[in-house]
């Protein structure tokens, strides 16, 4: 804990007035410094050494967005190699203008609501009332900034004491093979697990060339077999066939994997490369059983293996009308599966459009002399992106037709398969055509291998490794578009099919981005640091155990696994596993858990740092409002920096909704505050918070809190919860306004007054 | 093994230059896994193109939610210097590393020119991203008018900071329109511009369309495609829109209007529908052109004079490269300005800068060169530490042999 603070005030106008302000609400406990601009590193020294500084805070005006490196958050290396806790708040400007008005006008309307009895007359606050109110607001941002400076605790970083830098890969395919070579090629430990008896997956069966690369018109060696011996042949990668994981035990960086040979191996990290399992034609009707009818993936196993003769060969990229069939006739037990797989068919579209397209053409180079040798008959093709070169090239191709037009029905007997199908720019019955076939591809649905969650549950923990796997279709597939590798499980990524069908350039890429995911969640585990989106956060929950009571709820609320339950029936934390989010602080009902300073007693002393003099002064109702950092705090000082500070509303940032602990709602209530507000990430299907499901949480807590309140004579209309996202500065005003008027008309908070 | 310091030199530096989604991801996850980096943005904020999105499909999602914390991750990372309103103006290769100079500009006035700056590192990726394809570009198809609006022009409008606060207006009549298009593969997909398809353009208009149709009850939109790709998930994209195809409030068409004719109070899109061959002329308030990306290091974007040849390996036959004037460094771009990556002289290329993609996919493209940079630190490593292995071992054997 912080005894002589340094608080830098940089370029605020009013720095004489806050620092009269800070020397008497703090006395002589911090160095106050007023700026016109940050201290060069030398000149914080100086101050650090003249002053014996041990902690800094850095007050800004408007948010500044590039701290030089030297400030990074947060810590600062003094030149005598201590480590200062470094801090900085930015402070909500003074509203001007029509932003004052707007704000007088409503805290106008809430005065009147909130004491009725009082005639317009007296209780009416006057406009320099409000602009008093809001620099009280302002002034209390600065002292709820020094407030949780002072409650920080030392860190202790908690680095695992042996770590394991070794990646264990999960399949042996294109995927696995890119990421072998990546993580070794940066000087990594590589454990290659593949459970078939082959290396090279479904690339096995690929015509041996594939546009990857620039220029990306033409097709260039696919170079499987190069690739193999390369990652057979080098002495960081070891190689066991034949075998899958049985079991995961450990965390990042000190993981133990044990396969289905029954040996046992330490790894510090795991990539998900188990790839897409051949579909088979049973979700189409009628077709299981024509032998002259294959899906992509098979014919181009036998085409390989030299088994297709020279025939006219039709690939069909599109079976809607097919699927259509398949649904009317599903019973209602199949129709989940049926559905699922419609659904990874339409996932699998760019893949199957490429593939197809290559197959056609490799079958059309090949047999040169029968004409057409391949007929590609497409609704639309989805080659996205610089593919779109290769697509035109292969058009000019003349032993390849291609079709566009829509796939009616199937006939298949000893003369052939016939198609019919409507072709495209021709209306009505002229449009109808038919084409008939020795042999018909159909698209591969690629499902995920293993079909849904891939890797067993982790031994003693109560979810599975990913619980995304549930939400995409099987698919091992991330919920962020920022972070396409962040999944629940610290150490754990997912690339290539498995985590999306796409085609083998797009595997190795991907695998080489899972490494480096994988990589830098290795690091931080051995350094004893939060991973993303907290990184270089070295706070840990330290647990009170002689107080706990066995509820393990923390261990029940944890989104990211990292509690289990030990053979005393106390939680057992897992610090690499651990992403600092502090759901466990928020579930303890006995408060036992903090995290270096993300405690009780941090968020009771910034409630009550504020400075209101006399509760007949005080804007009222006043709210406290509980911001989650990642989005709704942001979105808040957004606001804030346009309207100026609010008036009647004290911010505190929290890690998350689920770090709220009820109580802190408590001690809110039974202090000065009319009510609580608490901003978060929006829950339900496309849920933005990283940190699980923070806000859902939030709300059930608040559902069994209600009950605690009323017992008190608490109405629980007093705390809110809103789903707010980053960009809703715009709205947020009007939103804390409309909660503040819902406060106003509950009448005065009785602990307030008492 | 405690850390993996060791597998680096502890020298090594990497520069990225972009500081949009790709470039500040590869910096900071750079910077995380213990480079020292420095990131160089030529304007002064960070986060690119995406800064100016209304939202991420296929969640509808803000930017400004992953920039938030990629911004928060960058504050703690000491090992990473960021150079903001900086342009590189000098490149120079001696001895294995690159020496990079660098300038301040002035945001206000580019004429301003400030002190250089020199920058040693030892691995480049280049993460400049793209540029939209200009509407004037299509001037020729009726696309400059009140009434015509790119993609990009309508993500604003769309945005909640947006001029008229997230709902686009008729700019003639200030009300919002009732009948909207969207002409899809505007400059892509078109010899006569863009041969490649810039592979965002169809997610981002039903994304928009999605947006459009919730804010405005009334509004009818047509959108007309030649293929409507949608790669991997985001099909789901179009799933979505399925609820307002039944209700008749959106088409699509597959046809391909070569102009936009104005008419009357609106603007007419005659075209053919390449499927029933069915002759269309409708007319819409409002006419979307989705254009696509065009890199930023495109030569269209140059003056002929950077048609220059750079130091390229010996014998080069390629097909490509007129260099980039904006970007001093012996880069092989093709045709249209697309960067191919050099792997070997450490000189690495991520995000739109290599092909055109999605948000999801530049962050990944992103990663992934630093995986490559990485690979090719720590080869260098390596190289030296085996070289300096074998200088003290031939300083044995000489003493040895003095002896």
């Amino acid at each position: 804990m912080p005894e002589r603070p340094g608080i830098f005030l940089l370029a605020c106008p009013d720095g004489e007035a806050l620092t009269a302000g800070l020397t008497s609400r703090w006395g002589g406990r911090a160095v106050v410094f007023s700026l016109d601009s940050l201290p060069t590193a030398d000149d914080m020294a100086a101050h650090h050494q003249r002053h014996g500084l041990d902690a800094l805070l850095l007050v800004s005006d408007t948010r500044t967005l590039s701290l030089p490196a030297e400030y990074a958050l947060p810590q600062w290396l003094a030149p005598d190699g201590t480590r200062l806790p470094l801090h900085s708040c930015t402070l909500p400007p003074l509203p001007s203008g029509p932003a004052l008005e707007r704000q007088h006008a409503a805290h106008l309307r809430r005065s009147v609501l909130y004491a009725p009895s009082a005639g317009p007359e007296s209780a009416a606050p006057t406009p320099d009332q409000t602009l008093e109110a809001a620099r009280h607001a302002r002034e209390d941002a600065l002292h709820m900034a020094v407030a949780r400076l002072l409650a920080q605790q030392p860190v202790t970083l908690q680095p695992l004491p042996s770590s394991s830098f070794r990646l264990l890969i999960l399949g042996g395919g294109w995927t696995g093979l890119a990421a072998a070579q990546a993580a070794a090629g940066c000087g990594l430990s590589v454990l290659l697990v593949e459970k078939s008896d082959t290396l090279g997956g479904a690339a096995r069966f690929l015509p041996r060339e594939l546009p990857c690369a620039a220029p990306w018109d033409e097709e260039i060696p696919l170079r499987l077999e190069e690739r193999i011996q390369a990652v057979e042949n080098d002495p960081s990668i070891d190689v066991i066939r034949g075998v899958e994981l049985a079991a995961l035990t450990g965390q990042p960086g000190d993981f133990q994997a044990t396969l289905s040979d029954g040996s046992r191996h330490a790894c510090g990290s795991v990539l998900l490369a188990t790839g897409w399992q051949p579909s088979d034609l049973s979700v189409l009707p009628g077709l299981e059983d024509c032998p002259n009818i294959l899906t992509a993936g098979d014919f181009a196993r036998r085409f390989q293996e030299g088994r297709i003769p020279a025939a006219h060969i039709v690939f069909l990229t599109d079976t809607e009308a097919l699927e259509r069939q398949a649904l009317d006739r599903a019973t209602e037990e199949e129709l989940p599966l049926l559905q699922r797989r419609l659904r990874q068919l339409r996932a699998s579209h760019a893949v199957n459009s490429l593939g197809m397209l290559r197959l056609a053409r490799a079958v059309a180079e090949r047999f040169p002399a029968q004409r057409p040798a391949s007929t590609l008959l497409f609704r639309q093709m989805t080659l996205p992106g610089i593919l779109e070169r290769y697509y035109r090239k292969a058009q000019a191709h003349p032993a390849l037709r291609l079709a566009r037009g829509e796939a009616l029905d199937i006939a298949a007997d000893a003369a052939g398969i016939r198609l019919r199908f409507r072709q495209a720019g021709l209306g009505g019955r002229d449009g109808i055509r038919e084409v008939t076939a020795d042999l018909l591809v159909l698209p591969e649905s690629m499902p995920p291998a293993g079909d849904g969650i891939p890797l067993p549950v982790q031994e003693g923990s109560r979810a599975a490794i990913l619980p995304e796997c549930s939400r995409f279709d099987g698919y091992a597939a991330s919920n962020f578009i920022c972070f396409p590798y962040e999944t629940r499980r610290t150490g754990i990524a997912a690339a290539g099919c498995a985590r999306e069908p796409q085609t083998l350039a797009s595997c190795a890429e991907d695998a080489q981005g899972a490494v480096l995911a994988l990589l830098r969640d290795m690091r931080a585990a051995a350094q004893g640091l939060a991973p993303h989106p907290r990184s270089g956060d070295g706070a840990c929950p330290q647990f009170e155990l002689a107080r706990c009571t066995r509820c393990n709820r923390c261990v029940e609320e944890c989104p990211f696994g990292a509690l289990e339950v030990d053979a005393d029936g106390l939680p057992r934390h897992y610090p690499a596993r651990c992403r600092r989010c502090g759901t466990c602080f928020g579930a303890c009902p006995e408060r036992v858990i903090s995290l270096a300073g993300h405690d009780m007693r941090m968020g009771r002393d910034m409630m009550e740092a504020i400075s209101l003099p006399r509760v007949e002064a005080c804007p009222r109702p006043l709210a406290l409002v509980l911001a989650c950092e990642n989005d709704a705090l942001p979105a808040l000082q957004a606001a804030q920096a346009r309207w100026g500070a609010h008036p009647a509303v004290r911010i505190m940032g929290v890690r998350c909704l689920g770090s709220v602990n009820m109580q802190w709602l408590v001690d809110a209530l039974t202090s000065q505050y009319d009510g609580v507000l608490l901003l978060g990430c929006a829950d339900g299907e496309d849920a933005q918070c990283h940190f699980g499901a923070g806000s859902a949480l939030c709300r059930q807590r608040l559902h069994n809190l209600a009950e605690s309140l009323r017992e008190r004579g608490l109405d629980a209309r007093r705390v809110r919860l809103e789903p707010t996202a980053r960009d809703e500065a715009a709205v947020l005003p009007d939103r804390i306004d409309h909660f503040l008027e819902c406060l106003a008309a509950l009448g005065p908070n009785p602990f307030v007054r008492a | 093994m405690k850390d993996i310091a060791h597998l680096f030199s502890p020298s090594a530096t990497l520069a990225v230059l972009g500081g949009g989604i790709c470039g500040l991801t590869a910096a900071v996850e750079a910077a995380e896994c213990g480079i020292s980096t420095h990131l160089i943005e030529i304007s002064p904020q960070l986060g690119g193109r995406v800064r100016s999105l209304a939202s991420y499909f296929p969640k509808l999602c803000p930017p400004s939610c992953g920039l938030e914390l990629l911004t928060a991750r960058l504050r703690r990372q000491s090992r990473l210097t960021l150079h903001l309103a900086t342009r590189l103006v000098g490149y120079a290769h001696a001895e294995g590393r690159h020496t990079l100079t660098l300038q301040a500009c002035d945001p206000a006035d580019a004429a301003v020119s400030s002190a250089l700056s020199t920058l040693r590192c030892d691995a480049v990726i280049i993460a400049t991203g793209w540029r939209p394809f200009p509407l004037a570009a299509l001037a020729e198809r009726g696309a400059v008018h009140p009434l015509c609006l790119s993609n990009m022009q309508l993500e604003h409008l769309l945005s909640p900071d947006g001029p008229s606060g997230g709902i686009p207006v008729r700019p003639d009549t200030g009300t919002p329109p009732r009948r909207m298009a969207f002409i899809q593969c505007a400059g892509s997909r078109d010899v006569n511009h863009m041969s490649h398809c810039s592979a965002v353009c169809c997610s981002a208009t039903l994304k928009h369309c999605r947006l459009l149709l919730e804010r405005l009850p009334d509004l009818h939109i047509d959108v007309y495609y030649m293929d409507l790709r949608t790669p991997g998930r985001l099909f789901a994209l179009r799933e979505a829109l399925s609820g307002y195809e039944q209700a008749g409030r959106l088409r699509f068409l597959p046809a391909r209007p070569f102009r936009a004719v104005p008419d009357g109070r609106g603007m007419r899109l005659p075209a053919e529908n390449t499927q029933t061959g069915e002759h269309l002329a409708h007319a819409y308030d409002l006419v979307v052109w989705a254009t696509g990306m065009r890199p930023s290091l495109s030569p269209h974007d140059m003056p002929p004079a950077a048609a220059a040849r750079p130091n390229l390996p010996e014998g080069w036959q390629g097909p490509l490269l007129p260099q980039a004037e904006s970007l001093p460094l012996p880069l092989l771009l093709d045709r249209q300005g697309f960067v191919m990556e050099r792997e070997e002289s450490g000189l690495f290329a991520a995000g739109c800068a290599v092909r055109p993609m999605n948000v999801a996919d530049s962050v990944r493209s992103g990663a992934a060169a630093v995986t490559r940079a990485l690979g090719y630190l720590h080869q260098r490593m390596d190289a030296a530490s085996r070289a300096g292995a074998s200088e003290t071992e031939r300083t044995a054997r000489e003493g040895r042999d003095h002896a």
